[in-house]
């Protein structure tokens, strides 16, 4: 895609070559200073709140002195949990962003264009509306399940003779998406309104009430879904270049391309069901990505976590902040950034009108 | 409780020469059970955080100026949500929650404890906010929004270690409202309805509302139709323009804020109520309806004050005697 | 997209206006039903006598004069001229994708409406559809750019994803007036999930001429459609001066959206999903597709409002998510047909 100019190489290797890493060195330098950006954002998300903490207090803190019970609880409760969330959600839901527009060859994919989070959504509602007494311990898997039968029905629905079709793949997610959402709005009507007001809190989109537990959920799926992920990063980028194409280079498609669906839709049914839906944001950050420094699909999907991370980071603080003391949920400005990036994409995209 | 209460009484006599401590004080630490678990509030609460909608009143009632507040109808243009019958008590300047719950900002106030009775959280909120404090949420069983007004305001009082001043103004509240249906036994033969018309359709709120309820514990009764209609768990009966019958009461409180009586009088339906015939009718208008919307100890009393002269004029079959309401 | 270069099968016009009287006739009668059905249900004939016989002392007449009659006007009209919006949007950007709602048009109305009442406090309604036509238009424009700025052009799908993403953006913001002044908003959220419920008819009043002259222009340009569906250059070549004719499209499509969304907020689909159901019956010449679209479209939204309004009694479902849950499988299965 980019060989006109072959970028320096940063060669890894294992003994016998079981692994083999090639990395640009300015994808791996932009790496390097994203994770600094991360950091940065996420000492600033430390070290902002209404709760007035000096920097070096916070720094105190993480180093395990107690000030105070409540610096203690304001940095370790609330800052600390709803920081790391902030960076994980967005890394799952760039990655899923990723995956799929890999999977689907479609470079204006995102899991809440194409339904796959309003069926995350619509899941969850449900649940929470009609069986209250399950608790919230079942939110991801029902989010998943959720999200699943939807990307199910995308790819039978656009499926044809001569195989799926990208531009299909988007409008009949957009098709899809106005269905269940009309669905999950029954359920907000008609449910009893404490129930409802409890999902509509959800459905905003916001990081606000992130516990440990959410963290545990988020970093156990990541766990699962990253390094499978990562194994499959060669055979996605052979298909980049069309299925038959990879067919011959000896990538199992069927396999791959299922395993990658799934772990499209794994990344953002968990993300979506601990914070609610975050739009946008597997769109921009695999872009932001490619633009900042084109590489191989492992060191992409690196790069677009750590972009996705820092972005959400960015809209949970903005969100604090902009509007103080009236508290603003990330997903909404997530939303706000997002569309103007969306047009952008579009109006850039090469290929947006082929097929 | 009740069985510690009487030691209790003994040496709060005794203090009493000292202080004008109330006749049944509190012992703490004081635990409270509750739908997320159980609650221990180590000693009298000084610093009080409301997160409650509406929650204000209550607290300022049994003489406690809360920490923290939580913004709730903005419309009715009340400076930190206190109406005029609260305004006079309020001592602090506490903070206004606006948006998603900012748990930062409670616990810069640093309370002693947080009334969450009215409020919607869930386990992940109280789990956060039991950091800060200790919270005191609604009692297993009730809804988010389930509590009576009698309830709540007890359950303030007990938090806060006031629980015998709120007990004295639910009984004076209890005592308010049997005078008022003493004083008027021709009411017991009558039907009274709170409700009104949205967009053509009528509506009313059940004997099982809390603002409602008023209406019937002052001696009207609801109509035949309602009764039908109306179960405990169905407070809110939204009805169809053709279920005319259901609202067609002696006396019907229409339960608008001035801007929407124009409205009111002009659906086509309220010519073929009896009350619009009898001048039965009462437009209660914005103080009115923001006192009977808090359902607290401070605003029952005011909104029982407006409403006994309306309701003497309307129910007295007359279409003559004027109705004082807030109709232009 | 392969719609563009369709040939143009021309009904004969005996059997195109054969349909007419027929579709009239459903249209009465779901007209009376609609006002017949609800809590409270009327025989036809009480209906029929409270409309030519009216006894204001009657409560059932005044039941259907002044409550069920206002709602069934409402949805003959919105639902017209949505399905008649879309019918000329589909001819002149030559997509078979082309909404109002889709292309971003009725977020734009609603968001204007919105921010005008909650942000200004400008309530006066005569300047509601002015309003309204101010927000579609400017939407309109600008998913227009945004699809022309896309290598390829403005294509279904340039045009599909620039509607999403406009509608998206302003739906936010309106979200964001919402968390900052819930009170105002309450009056409108209902209004925003798209129902005929409780609309205010003195608002017709003031919209209705403009619709009924939207309407009637439609009408008369939908012969020159035919001819700009077949392309630009066709068009030119056979006399007709391309940019101002769709300016004068692009008005009549605003004023109908508009007017529609001033009237009964966002509803979504009518206009994708009705001129794809008359092609079936007069193929693709629009001098049919335009009025029968109308017609056909009428009759489409008071049958739903039907059934928003019977579905679960007591309750009403938002005649909106009716729309979006008839519509969004048909869309679903027009991209599967027409794309490939």
């Amino acid at each position: 895609m980019h060989a006109t100019n072959p970028p320096r190489q940063l060669v890894l290797r294992t003994p016998r070559q079981a692994i083999a890493l090639r990395l640009p060195m300015r994808g791996v330098a932009v790496a390097g200073l994203l994770a600094l950006l991360l950091l940065l954002v996420s000492a600033i998300s430390l070290a902002t709140g209404s709760y007035g903490v000096e920097l070096g207090q916070v720094w105190e803190t993480l180093r395990g002195v107690t000030i105070s019970r409540a610096v203690d609880n304001v940095v370790w409760e609330f800052r600390f949990p709803r920081t790391i969330s902030a960076a994980l959600v967005g890394a799952m839901m760039a990655l899923s962003g990723a995956v799929l527009q890999n999977a689907t060859r479609n470079s204006l994919a995102d899991p809440s264009l194409v339904g796959i989070s309003q069926g995350a959504a619509l899941a969850v509602v449900t649940l929470t509306v009609v069986y209250p007494e399950l608790g919230n311990d079942w939110r991801p898997w029902i989010a998943f399940a959720g999200s699943i039968l939807v990307a199910i029905a995308i790819r039978a629905l656009s499926h044809t003779r001569q195989g799926g079709s990208t531009i299909r793949f988007i409008l009949m997610g957009i098709g899809l998406s106005a269905f269940i959402a009309s669905i999950t709005s029954i359920m907000l009507t008609y449910g009893e309104i404490d129930r409802a007001m409890a999902a509509l809190a959800w459905l905003a989109g916001s990081i606000n009430a992130a516990s440990w537990g959410d963290v545990w959920t988020l970093l156990g799926w990541t766990a699962v879904l990253f390094p499978t992920l990562l194994l499959i990063s060669r055979a996605m980028s052979a298909m980049r270049f069309g299925e038959a194409a990879a067919t011959g280079l000896g990538a199992p498609v069927a396999l791959v391309r299922n395993l990658q669906l799934a772990v499209a839709v794994g990344f953002a049914a968990i993300a979506t069901s601990v914070v609610g839906p975050l739009g946008f944001v597997g769109l921009i950050a695999p872009h932001a990505a490619k633009r900042l420094a084109p590489t191989g699909m492992g060191l992409h999907l690196v790069l677009t976590a750590l972009l996705g991370a820092v972005l959400v980071g960015l809209a949970d603080l903005v969100g604090r902040a902009a509007f103080a003391p009236i508290q603003i949920p990330a997903g909404i400005i997530t939303s706000l950034i997002g569309v103007p990036v969306f047009v952008l994409l579009l109006v850039r995209s090469r290929h947006a009108s082929s097929h | 409780m009740t069985a510690k209460a009487i030691p209790v009484l003994i040496a709060a006599s005794a203090a009493a020469l000292l202080l004008a401590v109330p006749a049944l004080a509190q012992q703490f630490p004081l635990t409270i059970e509750h739908k997320f678990g159980t609650t221990i509030i180590p000693a009298k609460p000084e610093r009080v955080a409301s997160i409650d909608y509406g929650g204000i009143d209550n607290l300022l009632a049994v003489g406690v100026s809360p920490v923290t507040v939580r913004q709730w109808r903005p419309m009715d243009g009340f400076e930190n949500t206190a109406g005029p019958w609260a305004r006079a008590l309020l001592t602090t300047e506490p903070v206004m929650l606006d948006g998603d719950l900012d748990f930062e900002a409670i616990a810069a106030t640093d309370p002693d404890v947080i009334v969450a009775l009215y409020s919607g959280i869930d386990q992940d909120a109280y789990d956060k906010l039991s950091l800060i404090a200790p919270v005191v949420a609604v009692p297993e069983g009730t809804g988010d929004y389930g509590l009576s007004w009698e309830d709540r305001a007890r359950l303030v009082g007990r938090a806060v270690g006031a629980e015998a001043e709120a007990e004295r103004q639910i009984a004076a509240i209890g005592d308010q409202l049997a005078d008022i249906a003493a004083a008027h036994p021709e009411w017991a033969e009558q039907s009274a309805v709170l409700g009104g018309f949205t967009d053509g359709a009528p509506w009313a709120y059940s004997i099982y509302d809390v603002r409602a309820k008023f209406l019937y514990e002052m001696g009207f009764s609801q109509t035949p139709a309602m009764d039908e209609l109306a179960d405990s768990s169905t407070f809110w009966l939204e009805l169809s323009p053709e279920q005319l019958e259901v609202i067609d009461a002696d006396v019907i409180v229409y339960y608008v804020t001035d801007d929407l009586i124009e409205e009111t009088l002009a659906e086509p339906g309220r010519a073929f109520l009896k009350a619009s015939k009898t001048g039965g009718e009462i437009f209660l208008g914005n103080l009115p309806v923001a006192a009977m919307a808090r359902v607290s100890l401070l605003s029952i009393p005011v909104a029982l004050d407006a409403l006994v002269p309306m309701l003497e004029a309307a129910a007295d079959a007359d279409p003559a005697t004027a109705v004082p309401d807030a109709r232009p | 997209m392969s719609m563009a270069t369709a040939p143009v099968t021309v009904q004969h016009p005996v059997r195109a206006w054969s349909g007419v009287p027929a579709l009239l006739a459903i249209l009465a009668g779901a007209f009376l039903l609609h006002i017949a059905v609800g809590a409270k249900p009327f025989p036809i004939g009480t209906v029929i006598e409270a409309l030519i016989d009216f006894d204001p002392t009657v409560f059932d007449h005044v039941i259907v004069l002044n409550l069920r009659l206002p709602r069934a006007v409402l949805a003959v009209v919105v639902g017209a001229s949505l399905a008649l919006a879309g019918a000329l949007m589909q001819g002149v950007t030559r997509n078979p994708l082309a909404d109002p709602g889709l292309l971003g048009l009725t977020t734009g109305a609603a968001f204007a409406v919105v921010v005008a009442h909650s942000v200004f406090g400008f309530t006066a309604m005569a300047a509601v559809p002015f309003l309204a036509m101010a927000g579609a238009l400017g939407a309109a424009v600008i998913v227009f750019f945004i699809s022309r700025m896309v290598p390829g052009g403005a294509t279904p799908l340039s045009m599909t994803l620039a509607g999403v993403a406009v509608s998206a953006f302003l739906g936010t913001i309106v979200s964001v007036i919402h968390l900052l002044n819930q009170d105002t908003f309450e009056n409108l959220r209902v209004w925003l999930t798209g129902t005929l419920a409780g609309r205010d008819i003195t608002l017709l009043y003031y919209v209705g001429p403009w619709m009924l002259l939207a309407l009637v222009a439609g009408i008369l340009l939908a012969p020159r459609v035919t001819v700009l569906a077949m392309g630009d250059e066709v068009a030119q070549g056979l006399g007709v001066k391309t940019g101002p004719f769709k300016a004068q499209l692009l008005a009549v499509v605003v004023v109908l959206t508009a007017c529609s969304v001033a009237l009964a907020g966002p509803l979504g689909f009518i206009g994708l999903v009705i001129p794809h159901v008359v092609r079936l019956y007069v193929g693709s010449d629009y001098r049919w597709i335009v009025p029968y679209a109308a017609l056909v479209g009428a009759a489409y939204l008071v049958s739903v409002d039907i059934v928003a309004r019977i579905a679960i009694p007591p309750r009403e479902i938002s005649t909106g998510i009716i729309t979006a849950l008839v519509g969004a499988p048909l869309f679903v299965h027009l991209v599967r047909r027409r794309t490939r």
